[in-house]
């Protein structure tokens, strides 16, 4: 018996040595010293011993198992100082995931009106069907006026439209807020065109307006170019104005940005010409100020449009323009 | 439009000025330049060269074996397959090493074992003209040699094109004319005059008999002149109109196109014979009219027409007719230079679906005073042509509505304001004189009378004045200038925080994608899937020619979108914010803003999928207004849902949406095995919800009870029914429920279901006793058994 519990003591101790983790460990205890264990049930059958043995064997016994305790505490302190087990973990594998994700126009839409809101414009939204008076008559579009025609109005049953410009809201803006006032009206906006792959019936547009005392057209050209650097992320910005009609507005204006690709020089981008046209805009028509209940005489302002949607393509590089209503999220799930 | 600098330079000097400071400029100025094409360069050693023989071989089938002399003292030969070439004429000659159109380089080469070393050229292969029929004969006095640069001054040329668009409101810019005094008062150069034949009253000439009907006629002018002999228009005019994208045809229609290019004014030339009067009146209903092109039209009621006594002549500032058509054999011809009212032009081509170079520039609202010029400037090129020709009428002008003169009082103080720049007087004054504007200064007021070119709608307020003097100045000389504003705090639109905000919480925590799509339905998806949603406006003139029927539900489109990515995919969640659009009493749109919601899973049952979604939307709700929904049925079920698996949302009682499962005869032809849920919620009615005010509740300080029942009940209980229920329960005691787990299945009958609760009870100002315990576990539990709740 003293054999077999030095046995025991020479096998667990050699087993002990050998391990690596705490459940391991933990195992070897439970069959040696557990319930169960052999070391326990050695213990058991000393009952049958005379008191002789049963005091040598006691002896041995009580000796293997304070070693054995010993050098599972021993170890066990060891393995706890390791900080974790030795055996291998793939850290690398990742669980399969599903990550959400915006449409590319909220996002662009987002930054921009957070642009704005930070200079102080209010942002509104209105209806995308309004009436012939809202998109044309309150933007100064005389009634045979071919801009009627041109835009390519989708028009409705009840003798209503589509906007077809986002400018269909100045005049509720400017009576919402009343002179002085900064706003800015992104929304859907409508044209009735064939859909390809450069070609959208349906795209959305930023409307922008700021009236006070004294706005000058100097003012719109320092406005709209700290603007652009800060919407595109573009130091030393360059843009140009040259004239451009649109009934709200009087001056108009095309307004144009230098060609970063060419640096002005010239070259498939910018069509040859080193500037890319960006957006219209001009001094508010004192027309449309009137129907907004504006006093000309004291206040002035200027007015521009932002294409939101060819802005998200730029940022995104997205090619073909009927992507953005394709409802397909092999192409749109991917902007975070 | 074209611009041939040619012709430009007939009327302001623009030597020693760069082509690309024109087109910068110009830019600038007045409109974007879209184009610029050097015209006759490209065109290299040819020469005039006189055929010596013309000889059909019987291998050559198509071309002819050619011999030319083209005074160098060579032989040259080439086949050629032009069928007028002929012994003795003089044509172009394409020389070894010459560039033509179509060819970079004439090489030596054989044809059908001829010797082949240049190339007798037809028009179009110098660049002239679209003719491209036969050589084109040169006048048989040519001196062999001779360049064809040399022969055709005019061929050598710059083209400009202008974008149309940004000349929508210049009706003085859709002739060449215009544009010079554009170029003269950018450039400061001066604008030379117009030309003109002198035509005075003369009383042995009849007076033409014109009278106008329609009041849309602005003004009519005519003359009638005979005699005519010569047909052809000069080589200069018919490359000016070709390369201006016009076609050569006869003097006469030549010559009333390159009016309508030079001054802007469209002109009609008739044929005399068939014109004994002119009437501008209207066409009736159903009227027939064959124009120009030989076309039968349909004229819609009241479109503006030209007649004789017999009936209409042609379609008022549109297209002259078959009828009075100028014919080879025409010496005599009544020429029409009227003006007439934009808007009536405009309507007339579009319902006419006829657009035409004439009605283009009527629809831009051109200048009155123009009628007699152009005739007078059409009398001084025609008779520089043909001076045999004898005018048959007095000058005859019916003008019946004279615009008013337009004249506006401006302070220099207005303008600067404006422009934000200190421009002086005198530049002020000198900008708008070389635009032709009269200028007296007052005081500190300019008295601005505008020329009455600029006058019929450009034209008529202050900062209009702003823009010609800023734009003559430089756009790109103004100094950018700060505003400078006060900063005031902005109040944020609650639709933009709401949206956000549910944006946010639908991609970033259920991780579900958004989308955009089209606000009408896409009809022949609604057909496949056997659906018909309801809408109450539609598209009246669709390009893409269905009429498209605007929604007045997500839910199609939530459809779509599952069809679309079930195809890719197993499960995803898309949603859109979007429009949808009714009807209200006065039959004006009634536009609301919802959000979409469509959850997919192939392998979910539609019970689990709408726990999820209402879920969502529970959250969604909670987060942005701090309310927690309440469902009921659903009182309008959409033809696509699963009438079981569908609720209505409420919030503080408001109703603010509906979620239900897809029904299988639906979803599987939308997306197959892919089980479909949706939810639409009405944006405008969640923003107006009160936001919920959170009130803290500190933690009871005594040691709380937790009990657990479980019940069984029947069925087809409704966990809300069952939880209500329980809370009517009248008790001393604070006690909250939560339901643990609803089991049905093995062990339980099958009309059965058991639901586990677990109760916590407590007091706020002590600990509970074991009598109060054992009082509301008995007490509760009664109140149960009365509804037929058991313990299990
Ligand atoms: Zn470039």
């Amino acid at each position: 018996m003293v054999e077999k519990i030095n046995q025991i003591e020479k096998e667990t101790l050699d087993e002990l040595s050998k391990v690596k983790s705490l459940d391991a460990l933990e195992e070897i205890r439970v069959k040696v010293m557990g319930k169960k264990g052999s070391m326990t049930e050695i213990l058991k059958s000393m009952k049958d011993l005379s008191v002789e043995e049963k005091k040598e064997v006691g002896k041995v016994a009580n000796i293997a198992k304070t070693k054995i305790s010993e050098a599972i505490d021993a170890k066990k302190e060891e393995l706890e100082n390791q900080g974790g087990s030795d055996k291998f973990f793939d850290y690398t594998y990742t669980l399969p995931e599903k990550v959400g994700t915006y449409h590319p126009i909220t996002k662009v839409q987002q930054e921009i009106e957070e642009i704005f809101q930070g200079m102080g414009f209010m942002v509104d939204y209105g209806n995308e069907v309004v009436t012939e008076f809202e998109n044309f008559t309150s933007v100064n579009v005389p009634e045979d006026h071919p801009a009627r025609d041109m835009q390519d109005t989708f028009w409705l049953d009840n003798g209503e439209l589509l906007r077809t410009q986002t400018s269909a809201q100045q005049v509720n803006v400017m009576k919402k807020y009343g002179a002085p006032f900064k706003a800015i009206v992104p929304g859907r906006t409508f044209r009735n065109e064939k859909v390809d792959a450069s070609h959208e019936n349906t795209f959305f547009q930023l409307e922008g307006m700021l009236v006070d005392e004294k706005v000058s057209v100097a003012n719109l050209i320092y406005f709209m170019r700290e603007l652009l650097s800060k919407v595109l992320d573009e130091k030393d910005l360059e843009v140009r104005l040259r004239p451009g009609f649109f009934p709200f507005v009087e001056p108009g204006f095309e307004l144009d940005m230098k060609c970063k690709l060419c640096g002005g020089k010239g070259c498939r981008t910018c069509k040859n010409s080193g500037w890319i046209e960006m957006l219209p805009c001009g001094m508010i028509h004192p027309n449309v100020l009137k129907a907004g209940g504006i006093d000309t005489e004291k206040y002035s302002g200027f007015a521009f449009g932002l294409g939101l949607t060819r802005l998200a393509m730029m940022k995104y590089g997205i090619k073909e323009i009927r992507e953005m209503n394709s409802m397909d999220i092999r192409k749109l799930g991917q902007i975070r | 439009m074209f611009i041939s600098l040619n012709w430009i330079k007939e009327f302001v000097d623009l030597d020693g000025i760069d082509i690309k400071e024109i087109e910068k400029r110009f830019t600038l100025a007045t409109a974007e330049i879209e184009g610029i094409e050097e015209k006759g360069t490209n065109i290299k050693n040819v020469v005039a060269g006189k055929i010596l023989s013309v000889e059909e071989k019987e291998n050559l089938k198509t071309t002819r074996v050619v011999k030319v002399d083209v005074g160098d003292g060579k032989e040259h030969q080439t086949c050629c397959g032009a069928p007028n070439a002929e012994a003795g004429m003089i044509v172009p000659v394409a020389v070894e090493g010459g560039t033509i159109i179509g060819l970079d380089k004439v090489t030596a080469r054989k044809t059908g074992g001829y010797d082949s070393n240049c190339i007798l050229c037809s028009a179009k292969e110098i660049g002239i003209s679209d003719d491209h029929s036969g050589l084109l004969v040169l006048p048989s006095d040519t001196k062999l040699g001779t360049d064809i640069h040399d022969i055709y001054p005019d061929m050598n040329d710059v083209i400009i094109e202008i974008d149309n668009k940004s000349l929508t409101n210049r009706p003085d810019l859709w002739g060449h004319y215009g544009i010079a005094r554009e170029f003269a008062a950018i450039f400061k150069k001066e604008l030379k005059p117009l030309e003109m034949a002198e035509i005075k009253e003369d009383k042995n000439l009849p007076n033409l008999d014109i009278k106008i009907e329609n009041d849309k006629c602005n003004r009519y002018t005519g003359i009638t002149v005979k005699n005519i002999k010569e047909n052809k228009a000069t080589d200069q005019m018919a490359i000016r109109l070709f390369y201006c994208g016009m076609r050569s045809i006869s003097l006469l229609v030549d010559l009333t196109n390159y009016l309508m290019m030079e001054v802007g004014q469209p002109m009609h030339a008739f044929d005399k014979r068939t014109m004994d009067k002119v009437i501008v009146s209207s066409s009736k209903k159903d009227e027939k009219f064959v124009t120009l092109d030989d076309e039968e039209r349909i004229l819609p009621e009241n479109t503006m027409m030209i007649c004789n006594s017999k009936g209409p002549v042609a379609i008022a500032g549109i297209m002259g007719g078959a009828n009075t058509e100028i014919k080879d054999d025409t010496d005599e011809l009544l020429l029409e230079s009227a003006n007439f009212d934009a808007g009536t032009v405009r309507k007339s081509a579009v319902k006419l679906r006829l657009r035409t170079d004439a009605s283009a520039r009527y629809e831009k609202s051109l200048d009155a005073e123009l009628t007699p010029i152009a005739i007078k400037r059409f009398i001084k090129l025609l008779k520089d042509r043909d001076n045999g020709v004898v005018i048959a009428s007095n000058l005859t002008d019916v003008y019946k509505n004279k615009r008013p003169e337009i004249s506006i009082d401006i302070t220099k103080k207005y303008i600067n304001d404006m422009a934000g720049i200190d421009y002086s007087d005198e530049f002020i004054t000198e900008c708008l004189e070389r635009l032709e504007f009269k200028v007296t200064k007052k005081d500190d007021t300019f008295h601005v009378v505008v020329p009455s070119f600029r006058a019929t709608k450009d034209i008529s307020i202050k900062s209009d004045l702003v823009e010609e003097v800023s734009r003559i100045y430089g756009y790109d000389n103004i100094i950018p200038t700060p505003i400078e504003l006060p900063i005031l705090p902005v109040s944020l639109n609650p639709v933009k925080e709401l949206n956000d905000k549910v944006k946010t919480i639908l991609t970033e925590r259920y991780d579900a994608n958004e989308v955009h799509s089209y606000v009408w339905y896409d009809n022949d998806f609604c057909r496949e899937i056997g659906i018909n949603p309801e809408s109450y406006l539609a598209i009246i003139n669709s390009e893409d020619g269905y009429s498209a029927r605007l929604r007045s539900t997500m839910y199609p489109t939530l459809l779509k979108c599952a069809s679309i990515n079930a195809k890719n995919y197993d499960e995803f969640m898309c949603y859109e914010i979007g429009s949808v659009y009714n009807l209200d009493k006065n039959k004006h749109s009634d536009e609301k803003l919802k959000l979409g919601l469509v959850l997919a899973n192939r392998n979910k049952s539609n019970e689990e999928l709408f726990y999820e979604v209402k879920n969502v939307v529970k959250n969604i709700i909670k987060r942005t207004r701090g309310i927690e929904i309440s469902v009921k049925k659903t009182e309008n079920l959409f033809e696509a849902a699963d009438k079981s698996i569908a609720c209505d949302v409420y919030a503080n009682d408001v109703k603010i949406g509906t979620i239900f499962a897809v029904n299988d005869k639906v979803a599987s032809k939308t997306s197959g095995k892919v089980k479909l849920c949706l939810a639409q919620i009405d944006m405008d009615k969640v923003v107006e919800l009160a936001e919920a005010k959170i009130t803290y509740k500190a933690p009871s300080i005594y040691q709380e009870t937790s009990l657990d029942f479980n019940f069984l009940v029947n069925k087809e209980t409704y966990l809300d029914d069952m939880i209500k229920y329980m809370n009517e329960f009248k008790s001393d005691l604070k006690y909250q429920i939560k339901l643990v787990d609803v089991y049905e299945g093995k062990g339980i009958d099958d009309d059965k279901k058991s639901m586990t609760y677990n109760v916590i009870i407590g007091r706020d100002d002590n600990t509970l006793t074991s009598e109060e315990i054992d009082g509301f576990y008995n007490g509760f539990l009664k109140q149960m058994n009365d509804k037929g709740y058991t313990l299990r």
